[in-house]
This record gives structure tokens, C-alpha cells and sequence, in this order.
């Protein structure tokens, strides 16, 4: 005898369809709207910065008089210490930013949401051991862990990206945890329980649908962290030398004396670059949490 | 920081790391000594200066390592050292050796003997005698201590005939005197401990006869000593020194230019240009004995994790076609530096090697694509990376310092040359005590390419020369090079007095190191000092530096600027 499940979930799923209208609530807050502007201006930077580089990021000057210049009409942002234009360059790291703090969150929001959400419904045990874990990675402070674990392992694009990830979980895990918990106390999941459904089932259809809203907000917020965490080990040199990413032209700007020397054109575009992808997730990330939490609306 | 003095590089397999400077100014003396084994009178010249109360101040990148001069490996250590300690001879301002604690050296036969000054003191007030001479000998001798232990290969004893003679006797005679190099030590102070207690003397309270007295170490930030007015010569008008390590370029030419310092010993080249507009500093751009090389690894050893391809001349030929030596000069040093080549430096005089026409192995992509192309390396899988026949691809690690951006940015020029004739090559940069400890892994070297420098420092040849020995394996050669033919000229040129002859051997041999390619000799430096004028005058600028050089001179011979 079979039970049509699909029924008891549809009821599961009972929430108005918001998701079209996120995005104009988004538009309609202010801060958000501005947010996504600086998020649309970036993405388009990384997509076509490649297509339209004035120059090749990695061709280096003709001579020593090519060194560290001042923008001009040529060079608009300037050379660089080995005579490369910055311009292309910020273009370049744009998207190498961009990338290893998407595929960190990536690995970050899997790990977060999948021990939050194991946690939150099994409780007992499980929860225990899973929560001593995050509250393990919660405390231990991240940057030394990270400096640590990239200088053992070494610097390339993908260990940079693992690393960043495999320490920024523990945030999502405890929020995520605390909408299970609450969750799984409804009269629906009780009720496709006693109607034979299996955890997985009763995960997929009855809980994550209902965590995922949490779960992207949160994760906007986790790329600005891990963005800044890749600017932060490439500034201190533990960045993929291979690539340009806003870190590591912060990193040479500073290691080439540019800093000295007032080169403002070499150091500024890659600082106002993170600070400004950083602000707009964060912008954008706060929106969604006011969308989510009525109770923090108006606040902005 | 630019300069490679402070990395460290084993002296022999038994001492672990050394300085790689210090190891070099044993050969200028040798070099001296094979040239002139002299009677050297002692001279003092007329002294001009008058003591004063003003600090000569410091500033560089790295702390001292120890106090100790027989366990030290950092040039900083040994800088510091050679104010306190005094050597039996020692350089001038000429880079020439003069008498310092030996009024005067006599060498006949295998034997040297020393004739000591009068009236020398140690710090405590103890009188300096031949016995301390002797111990000094002894135990470096006798226990292979520190870096100048690899001078006493022959030593047989020391003998202290009377208070004021030392007589030193080699199993042969000896083209290098270790009295041009070597700390000469209390005997009051160390006798009373082990080999093994002294090797782990931190000796935080040094006691010497030079020229200042210790005064005060905050490890890590600064290293600083007080004028010795019991010295025997004439005394300095610095009341003392200090050296003071920043952690940033900038933050040191900060300091420079505010007068909190009065003179940096190694300024990058991009900070240079910029110290150089300063009309308060003098910045000197000075001929050095430093070249900044590509090293290969070409170990054979069981267990060597190196790319067993870069065994094959041709592959190493090729990299040296790819290589642009000029461009790395012009951007990677800012000009502050000429295309390298032979393994001397042309500050060497006649004995350098330039190679012309079509020995010349730079810059030449087309050469290097005809040679791996003829050799059966072809690019088949489109990613434009040429492969051997059973598909290996000619992909390579190359390392630098990360603090030495002049390093890093010579990698960075390499890499993209080296891609355009299908070499690939993956860079990673390392902190300094890795460098050290993974090119000279004489066992299981795991690694292919390397960027890094030697300062020889040396008016000679030899010193540069006998790095790629086959002997110095386990000690200088960081490429592992071997080659019976290259020992066996060595030798010879070692002997050869006629000068003619013996660049005639010289150039033979750079030539077929050259042609080897072990080392792609990109760059010979320039050594950029800038001191502000406010600070102190009557400065020197030798070849080799101001400071950091291996004459302590330019310490005891400055004058307050304004004076």
C-alpha cells in the first residue's frame, strides 16, 4: 500500500512563491539596489575584462623607464613594477577575486548547510558531535590557521580556495542549525513522518526548501569574507604567484616600495576594488536578511 | 631586500648554513696571498678623526643570528662581529690587506708566523697574548667549528713561542691565510667550557679586542655596541654603532630620510630611484662582486626529486636561449644592474669571460626552438607545452625568496619568456630558510630551477670559480655541477702564478660552465646604499659597498658630516 507522498508535500510547500519578488523587494531597498549595482559592475568587469583588456595583463614594459609610471593616456592606470598596466591587471584580479571567493563560498555553503541542516534533524548525538566540530572551527582563529595551512601546502589557486572554504563554514552550520531545529518541530514533518517518509525525503523536501532562503542571504555574506580572506593571503604573499588577483598587486605594490614612492595608482584600484565587492555583497546580503526577517525591516 | 648576503648557504656538510659573504672574504685573502705572500709592515697611516658622541646607525631587513663567531651564518652577524672581534690581518679601504692584531706576517714555506701588537687588551681588561692566538687556532681546527674551519684542512699545530709570536704550521704551504678571516677569541673566557658547550654558546656578552665594545641585543630589532677607548689603533669618532632591522622598505627609507637612520647597506632598486631625488641623502650605485643566477638542479643521486629532463645539455641550453638577460637587468632591477653571463663578474677585471657571436646563449627563442624542436621536444596537445616522445612535458618548478622581489620579479619575466618557446614553468616562491634547506638537500633535492645570487665580494676568480666544484658539493654548489675536467683546471689556475697563464685558464673554464648551462647567470647587481647627508661624511664608496663590505673601514673612518 502506498501513500502519495507528493500531496503531503505540496502542503510541506505552502509559503506564497516568493522568489520572483525577492528580487524587487532587492531593488526596492536602497542599500540593496545599490549593492547589486556595484555586484552587476563587477561580474561584468570579470566576464569581459579579458575581451576588452587594453593590454595583455602579463606583457611587461620595454624598459626601466617603463617602471611603476603614472597613468597616462596610454597606460590609464599606470605601470606597475615590472612595467605591466594596471588596468589590465585590476581587470584580471577582478576575476580571480571574484572566482576563488565564489568556489570558497561554494565549498563553505555545502559543508555549512549540510551540517546544519544533518544537525538540526537528527539532534541527539549527532548534533553533538557535529556541533563540538563547528564550534571547534568557530573559535579557532582562522587567519594564523589559514597562513599555517597555506604555507604547508602551498600556493595555487585550488589549495587557496579549500583552504578559504574548509574554515568559513561554521557561521552558516549554527544559523542553519537553528532553522532546522525549529522546523522540524512542525506539524508537517511530523506529519510525513508518520506517513513513512524517509530523513532524506522529509530533508529534501520538508526542510531545505524552507532553509535555503537563510542559506543564500547568509552566503553572500560568506563571499565578502572569503574575498577579503584571498585579498589577505595574497597580500602577505601566500597568494597563487602564477595569477593576478587584488590581493597579490597589493601584495607586489607593497613589497616594490610603491607604497613609498606614491604610486597611489598601483595600490588604490586594488583597494578600492575589494573594498567595493566587499561592501556590495555585504549590502546586498543584509538586504536579504531584511527581506527574510520582517522584523529588521526598516532599519535601512 | 635585494640582496642575497643574508641568505644562508652550507659551508660543508657538517656545519650546516653558513653566510654565503663570509665564506668569500677567506678567498679575496687567498686570492691576496697567492698573489703576494708578503711580509706586510705595519703602517698606521695618520689618524685625522676626533672622538665624538654620535651614533653611526643602521638600518636592514634581517636580525644577526648569533653573537657567537663560530656558530654564525648571516653577513649581519658578522658585520656586527668585526667591530668587536679583531682579525689577525685585515682590509682596508683599498680592499687590500693590512696588519690589524699582527703587527706584522711573515709566511715561508708551510708555516706563517704572526708578530703581535703591543699594548692590545681585551674588552674586560685581560691582556691579549699569543696563547689566545693559539687557542683560537686550536679549537677551530681541531673541532671543525663555524665557517672558517674549511680553511684549516692542512693545519697541523699553532705554537706560542714567546708572549708576542704565534707560529702556524700547515701541512703545505698555504695560498690562503685564515688570519685575514678569522675572530681571534679569549682564551680566559672560552677555555673553560666543552666543544659542545661553546657550540651552543649563545655568548650574549661577546668579549673581543676591537674597535667597540658589545653594548645591547633586543632580539629581532636591534643589535647595538659602544667605542672601545682602550682600542689599540686609531680610535672612531662614532661613539658607537647600532643596526636596527624593519620589517618594510619603505618604513626604512622612511627613516632614512627622517634621520632616525644614517644608512641603509641594501636599498631595492624601485625604493632607489626614489631615495636618489633626495637632495638631503647621498645614494650610491656601486659596482659590486654579486651576480643573480637561474640555478639548475643537476643532482643525480638516487634520491634526487629534481626533473630528470633538465639533465639533458640541451633542454638547460634552451632555457639559457630563452632567458632575456637584458630585460631582467632593465626591469626586474630597474636598471640597476648589467645582463649577466660567465660565473665572474666583469668587476674581475681581465679575467672575465664575455662570450660573442655565436657562443652567446641569451635571448634567442629561434635557437631555442630549433635545438628542442631537433631534440624530438614538440608541442602535440595544443596547450602549446612541449612534451618528450612519451609525453612528459617540459614543465618546470622554479623558487625564489619571497622577500627578495628582485628574485620574484626575475621568475616572473622568466616564466613568461620560457612559455613562448614551450617551457613551462611553475613558480613558487619560498621564505629564506627553505631556500637554504631545500637547494642544499645534497641528498633528495626536490626541486628544478632556482633564482638566487652569490656576492663573491673577492678581486679574484677563485672564490666564484670553486662554487661549482665537484668538492663543494655539500658545501657552496647549489646545483649539484660536476664535471672532472672544470676541478682539474681548477687546481691548475690555483698554482699558476704567471698571470697571463692563468687568466688563459681562468677563461677556459667559465667558458665551459658557461656552455653547461648549470647556472644562467642572469644579472651582475649593483649594490644600492643611500646615507643622509646630515648624519655622517668621509664615507668611502668602495666596490662592494660602504658597509656590509668586507672592510669594516668606512666604521672607524667616518666623521660627524658638518665637522
Amino acid at each position: 500500500m502506498t501513500f502519495d507522498l507528493g500531496a503531503i508535500d505540496g502542503g510541506a510547500v505552502a509559503a506564497p512563491p516568493r522568489r520572483t519578488s525577492n528580487l524587487r523587494l532587492l531593488w526596492r531597498d536602497r542599500l540593496g539596489r545599490t549593492g547589486l549595482i556595484l555586484l552587476a559592475i563587477s561580474a561584468l568587469m570579470a566576464i569581459l575584462g579579458p575581451i576588452v583588456f587594453p593590454f595583455d595583463p602579463a606583457q611587461v614594459g620595454a624598459n626601466s623607464a617603463s617602471i611603476l609610471q603614472p597613468p597616462s593616456l596610454t597606460y590609464w592606470l599606470g605601470t606597475d613594477e615590472l612595467g605591466r598596466d594596471v588596468f589590465s591587471e585590476f581587470l584580471a584580479g577582478a576575476r580571480i577575486s571574484l572566482f576563488v571567493g565564489l568556489m570558497a563560498t561554494l565549498i563553505s555553503t555545502i559543508i555549512g548547510a549540510g551540517v546544519g541542516v544533518i544537525s538540526g534533524y537528527f539532534m541527539g548525538p549527532v548534533d553533538g558531535g557535529l556541533m563540538s566540530m563547528t564550534d571547534f572551527f568557530l573559535v579557532v582563529p582562522a587567519l594564523p590557521l589559514m597562513i599555517a595551512l597555506g604555507a604547508i601546502f602551498g600556493q595555487n589557486l585550488l589549495i587557496i580556495i579549500l583552504v578559504i572554504g574548509f574554515l568559513s563554514w561554521p557561521r552558516t552550520a549554527r544559523i542553519v542549525r537553528s532553522q532546522t531545529l525549529s522546523l522540524r518541530q512542525r506539524q508537517y514533518v511530523a506529519r510525513a513522518k508518520s506517513l513513512g517518509a524517509s530523513d532524506f525525503r522529509i530533508i529534501r523536501k520538508n526542510i531545505a526548501p524552507h532553509v535555503m532562503q537563510l542559506i543564500v542571504a547568509n552566503t553572500i555574506l560568506v563571499v565578502a569574507g572569503c574575498i577579503l580572506a584571498e585579498a589577505t593571503l595574497s597580500f602577505i604573499g601566500l597568494g597563487d604567484p602564477d595569477r593576478i588577483s587584488w590581493g597579490s598587486m597589493l601584495h607586489f605594490a607593497f613589497v616594490s616600495g610603491a607604497i613609498g614612492r606614491g604610486a597611489w595608482w598601483y595600490f588604490l584600484p586594488p583597494g578600492l576594488g575589494i573594498l567595493l565587492v566587499v561592501l556590495a555583497f555585504t549590502l546586498v546580503g543584509h538586504a536579504f536578511e531584511r527581506i527574510d526577517n520582517p522584523r529588521l525591516r526598516g532599519s535601512a | 631586500m635585494v640582496s642575497m648576503q643574508t641568505s644562508s648557504g652550507p659551508s660543508d656538510a657538517q656545519h650546516g648554513l653558513v653566510s654565503r659573504r663570509s665564506v668569500l672574504r677567506a678567498a679575496l685573502l687567498s686570492s691576496a696571498f697567492i698573489a703576494a705572500p708578503a711580509l706586510l709592515a705595519a703602517c698606521a697611516p695618520p689618524t685625522t678623526t676626533v672622538a665624538t658622541n654620535k651614533i653611526f646607525r643602521v638600518g636592514w631587513k634581517s636580525d644577526i643570528d648569533t653573537l657567537n663567531p663560530l656558530t654564525t651564518v648571516t653577513t649581519e652577524a658578522v658585520e656586527v662581529q668585526s667591530l668587536i672581534y679583531d682579525t689577525l690581518m685585515a682590509y682596508g679601504l683599498d680592499l687590500k690587506p693590512e696588519p690589524s692584531l699582527a703587527a706584522s706576517t711573515v709566511a715561508a714555506g708551510a708555516t706563517i708566523t704572526y708578530t703581535l701588537r703591543d699594548g692590545v687588551t681585551w674588552h674586560d681588561g685581560t691582556a691579549f697574548t699569543s696563547d689566545d692566538v693559539v687557542y683560537t687556532f686550536d679549537l677551530i681546527a681541531k673541532n671543525s667549528l663555524g665557517v672558517n674551519a674549511q680553511y684549516f684542512s692542512d693545519y697541523v699545530s699553532a705554537a706560542a713561542p714567546d708572549a708576542k709570536t704565534v707560529v702556524v704550521t700547515f701541512k703545505r704551504p698555504q695560498a690562503f691565510d685564515p688570519g685575514l678571516v678569522v675572530p681571534i677569541m679569549p682564551k680566559h673566557i672560552w677555555s673553560s667550557q666543552s666543544v659542545d658547550q661553546i657550540q651552543k654558546a649563545a655568548n650574549d656578552k661577546p668579549i673581543g679586542t676591537g674597535p667597540f665594545t658589545f653594548k645591547e641585543r633586543k632580539q629581532g630589532q636591534s643589535v647595538s655596541v659602544t667605542r672601545n677607548e682602550k682600542w689599540w689603533g686609531d680610535k672612531p669618532a662614532a661613539a658607537g654603532a647600532s643596526w636596527t632591522v624593519y620589517t618594510n622598505d619603505d618604513l626604512m627609507a622612511q627613516a632614512l630620510k627622517n634621520g632616525e637612520i644614517d644608512i641603509i647597506p641594501q636599498v631595492p632598486p624601485t625604493v632607489f630611484t626614489g631615495l636618489q631625488g633626495e637632495t638631503t641623502l647621498t645614494s650610491e650605485s656601486l659596482d659590486s662582486f654579486s651576480f643573480h643566477h637561474i640555478g639548475i638542479n643537476l643532482s643525480q643521486v638516487p634520491g634526487s626529486k629534481g626533473n630528470p629532463l633538465l639533465l639533458d645539455k640541451g633542454v638547460r641550453q634552451a632555457l639559457g636561449y630563452a632567458l632575456d638577460r637584458k630585460q631582467i637587468a632593465e626591469i626586474a632591477y630597474a636598471g640597476f644592474a648589467s645582463p649577466g653571463g660567465s660565473i665572474l663578474t666583469p668587476s674581475l677585471g681581465d679575467f672575465y669571460y664575455e662570450p660573442t657571436g655565436d657562443a652567446v646563449i641569451d635571448n634567442n627563442p629561434e635557437k631555442a626552438n630549433a635545438l628542442l624542436d631537433a631534440a624530438g621536444y614538440t608541442a602535440k596537445d595544443g596547450d602549446g607545452i612541449r612534451q618528450t616522445k612519451d609525453g612528459k612535458p617540459l614543465a618546470f618548478r622554479i623558487i625564489a625568496i619571497s622577500t627578495t622581489s628582485t628574485d620574484v620579479r626575475t621568475a616572473q619575466l622568466f616564466q613568461a619568456t620560457a612559455a613562448k618557446v614551450g617551457i613551462k614553468l611553475d613558480f613558487a616562491t619560498v621564505d629564506s630558510d627553505t631556500m637554504a634547506s631545500t637547494v642544499y638537500n645534497v641528498e633528495a633535492p626536490d626541486w628544478d630551477i632556482f633564482v638566487w645570487g652569490w656576492d663573491s665580494g673577492v678581486n679574484d676568480p677563485c672564490y666564484l670559480l670553486g662554487v661549482p666544484l665537484t668538492s663543494q658539493i655539500g658545501g657552496n654548489n647549489d646545483v649539484f655541477y660536476s664535471n672532472p675536467a672544470y676541478d682539474a683546471l681548477y687546481d691548475q689556475q690555483a698554482t699558476e702564478l704567471d698571470h697571463a697563464k692563468r687568466v688563459a685558464i681562468v677563461m677556459q673554464m667559465q667558458q665551459m660552465f658557461y656552455e653547461d648551462c648549470g647556472y644562467l647567470v642572469a644579472v651582475y647587481i649593483k649594490k644600492l646604499q643611500s646615507y643622509g647627508n646630515a648624519g655622517w661624511a668621509n664615507l668611502t664608496a668602495v666596490p662592494g659597498g660602504i658597509i656590509f663590505n668586507f672592510t669594516r673601514d668606512n666604521y672607524l673612518k667616518a666623521t660627524p658630516a658638518g665637522s
